[in-house]
């Protein structure tokens, strides 16, 4: 760093270049933008004072990036095309560089100077435009005229208070931010990714420099200002007074122009049209941790085949974290939080973000048109201003996309039980409407599903285990032989004792070479130990004719376990035919698998599923396209519109 | 409903078990106990069938 110190050419006052890379110095006494020349020092112009805003950063911070320190020597003031300002903060590092950390709706961009092969002409930037040879591949996010505001400290460039350039942002993966400054002839390109102030390390150091970065952290309200409505003389508290455009008086509906802190009627808007919003302005919430407050409501629409579809938006604020949206479609409520255009990978039907695949709801493809605001907004909204809108859902989130002719945003909204939000705000909120389904509403019994597959593991598990048990160990075989000749009944045979393990079922298995005959076999599992006799019967009957045959030389049957010990089998023979022997053979095994118990199980067991499944099927169908839009139809009554018991 | 589909479901998963781990089975058998000195009595033991469905019962399917 080179150190400078002269006299101001406005006022003679002491006016000091600490900066070696600094081309330009405002004047603390004079508020001149004091240039350093071949030609010695030069009057550029007064500046304007600086907007007062609630940033937690000042000049004279020092924060790191990365491994390289830093301190803040210069800002200045850059006001939108469409309304609003934002600060670029001059960062000189000890390495004898320097970068601009932007600073815009409570976000942060440390960016740059960097070399960049051939600047695309502006003209043909449209706001979506992917600029694959920029920064390793990045995407316009925007594009717009800027107007230098003002300025403080010492800036890296010839300042020229009030002057307006062409810029475009782009937007790169992780992160990633560029600009292309087309205010410099050739255009410069700054490269850089967006920053967390406690990643600059600048959280921890702030409140001891300046209370507005514990005012910021304290939470939003602190710096209210209180402005009159200039039609009503109603009383409006602005929570982020620096960043507001516009105005709409919640008392007459006035919505009015923000400039310099005056405000100016644009217009009247009907507020019978509309009713009051169930969440008052001004009411604070804690979203995910940190407090927002409500500074601005608008109701928004679309139109499919001449109808009208009616939401509502919250526009919350949080110093720290700029601006975040609470959306009320049909009584299905979302948090919104901006993302990162180009982490999104679109792919004609889906959307890819952040790890999710993203499905594009054809119903929900339009445009999106404001209807009428109250509270205050960072940009200059109106009635009739209008986006292109797309929507992709993921449930509980979805993806929004909205364009307009300069600017392509895309957010991220997760969706909110309107229990939740009326315990946040501690309002009654309307139900919502019957049968309808949110966007980003998840299928309530999923939950189903989950179970099913843990119960469809046990089972497994359960299928196995009893898979090891049913060895079919065979316990018994022998060939009985029944002489002809004998009266039905006299015919018994007792078999040689065998033994039975025990928790196992088993299998009798009898063969009988009948043919249109039968023989019914009485049989009686005999417990050598107990007494315990297990009685069951063993039919066999065959008949055939020519070309048909009915029945089976062989029954097999099942029994339930009859406890281990040794056991000895009673036949008794029944037959149709006792002039001719009869020959059974008989064989008893121990532990058989019955996969009709398991397939009776898994049956049991998705009946419920069968049935959430169907009903989800509804669900989602309603979700998608059962009405085309998820907000309501609506012929300007608001009677219809909101339904409070 | 997820508690109840869980109750129901843990319900049926142990009843599969219940049947693999001690061999049930639905079925008609019955077990009566016969004193030793019945079934050692020559003439004395007879089936079950004997005194509930007799000789006989069984006619075919044809």
């Amino acid at each position: 760093m080179s150190g400078l110190s002269a006299n101001c050419p406005s006022c003679g006052g002491l006016v000091e270049f600490r900066i070696g890379s600094s081309f330009v110095t405002v004047c603390e006494f004079c508020q001149t933008a004091v240039a350093r020349t071949d030609r010695g020092l030069e009057d550029r112009g007064k500046v304007i004072d600086l907007l007062d805003s609630a940033s937690p950063l000042d000049l004279y911070l020092e924060g790191k990036y990365g491994e390289s320190r830093f301190q803040i020597v210069g800002r200045t003031q850059i006001k939108h095309g469409a309304g609003g300002v934002w600060d670029e903060w001059y960062c000189a590092f000890d390495s004898g560089h320097w970068g601009w950390l932007s600073e815009a709706q409570g976000r942060f961009y440390m960016s740059f100077a960097s070399e960049m092969p051939q600047a695309p002409a502006y003209q043909q930037l449209g706001p979506g435009m992917p600029l694959p040879n920029v920064g390793g591949g990045m995407v316009v996010a925007e594009i717009g005229i800027a107007q230098t505001l003002g300025a403080k400290g010492e800036i890296p460039y010839l300042l020229e208070p009030g002057k307006s350039y062409s810029y475009a942002d782009l937007s790169g993966q992780e992160g990633a931010f560029g600009t292309i400054d087309y205010g410099d002839a050739p255009p410069t390109f700054y490269l850089g990714k967006e920053v967390t102030l406690a990643e600059l390390g600048i959280a921890a150091n702030a409140p001891a420099r300046d209370e507005s970065m514990e005012q910021a952290m304290a939470g939003p309200g602190l710096k209210a200002q209180a402005l009159e409505c200039p039609n009503c003389r109603g009383s409006l508290d602005l929570v982020a007074p620096e960043q507001c455009e516009r105005v709409a008086c919640p008392f007459c509906g006035a919505l009015s122009d923000v400039s310099q802190g005056k405000l100016s009627v644009l217009q009247i808007l009907d507020k019978s049209r509309f009713p009051d919003p169930p969440i008052p302005l001004g009411s604070k919430g804690v979203f995910g941790g940190e407090e927002m407050q409500v500074c601005g409501y608008m109701v928004r629409s679309t139109y499919d085949d001449g109808d009208a579809y009616y939401w509502d938006e919250y526009l919350l604020y949080n110093p720290r974290l700029g601006f975040r949206w609470l959306v009320d479609s049909d009584g299905h409520w979302c948090f919104v939080e901006p993302v990162n255009l180009a982490d999104v990978n679109v792919l004609t039907t889906i959307a890819k973000y952040g790890g999710r695949t993203y499905e594009l709801m054809d119903s929900q493809t339009g445009d999106g048109q404001v209807e009428f605001v109250l509270g205050q907004f960072y940009w200059k909204v109106e009635p009739g201003e209008r986006v292109g809108m797309r929507e992709f859902t993921s449930p509980p989130h979805t993806l929004s996309e909205e364009c307009s002719a300069t600017e392509v945003t895309w957010s991220k909204s997760t969706y909110w039980p309107k229990e939740d939000v009326e315990a946040c705000f501690n309002v009654k909120l309307r139900e919502p409407a019957s049968g309808s389904v949110g966007l980003g509403q998840p299928y309530p019994y999923n939950g189903v599903f989950k179970v099913f597959g843990i119960l469809l593991l046990l089972a497994i598990g359960a299928f196995a285990y009893g898979k090891t048990r049913a060895t079919g160990t065979e316990v018994y075989q022998d060939i009985l032989q029944f002489p002809a000749g004998t009266e039905a009944g006299s015919q018994v045979v007792f078999s040689q004792p065998f033994k039975l393990k025990g928790g196992r079922n088993l299998e009798v298995d009898a063969y009988s070479q009948v043919n249109n005959a039968w023989v019914y076999l009485q049989m009686d599992l005999i417990n050598e130990k107990t007494g315990a006799v297990t009685f069951f019967d063993v039919p066999i009957e065959r008949y055939s004719g020519i070309d048909w045959k009915e029945g089976s030389n062989r029954t097999k049957k099942v029994l339930k376990s009859v406890g281990s010990g040794e056991y000895t089998l009673r036949v008794a023979m029944e037959r149709k035919l006792t002039t001719a022997p009869a020959t059974v053979q008989i064989v008893i095994r121990e532990g058989i698998m019955r996969f009709r118990y398991f397939l009776i199980l898994l049956g049991f067991l998705a009946i419920i599923p069968f049935f959430t499944f169907l009903h989800k099927i509804g669900f989602e169908k309603t979700r998608r396209g059962g009405d085309s839009h998820s907000g309501d139809s609506w012929e300007h009554d608001s009677n219809d519109y909101y339904d409070y018991d | 409903m997820m508690k109840l589909y869980l109750l129901f479901g843990l319900a049926g998963v142990g009843g599969y078990g219940y049947v693999n781990h001690t061999g049930w089975e639905y079925t008609s058998q019955k077990t009566r106990f016969v004193p030793k000195t019945v079934m050692g009595s020559p003439g004395g033991y007879r089936s079950f069938h004997y005194w509930h469905v007799g000789y006989g019962g069984y006619r075919g399917g044809k």
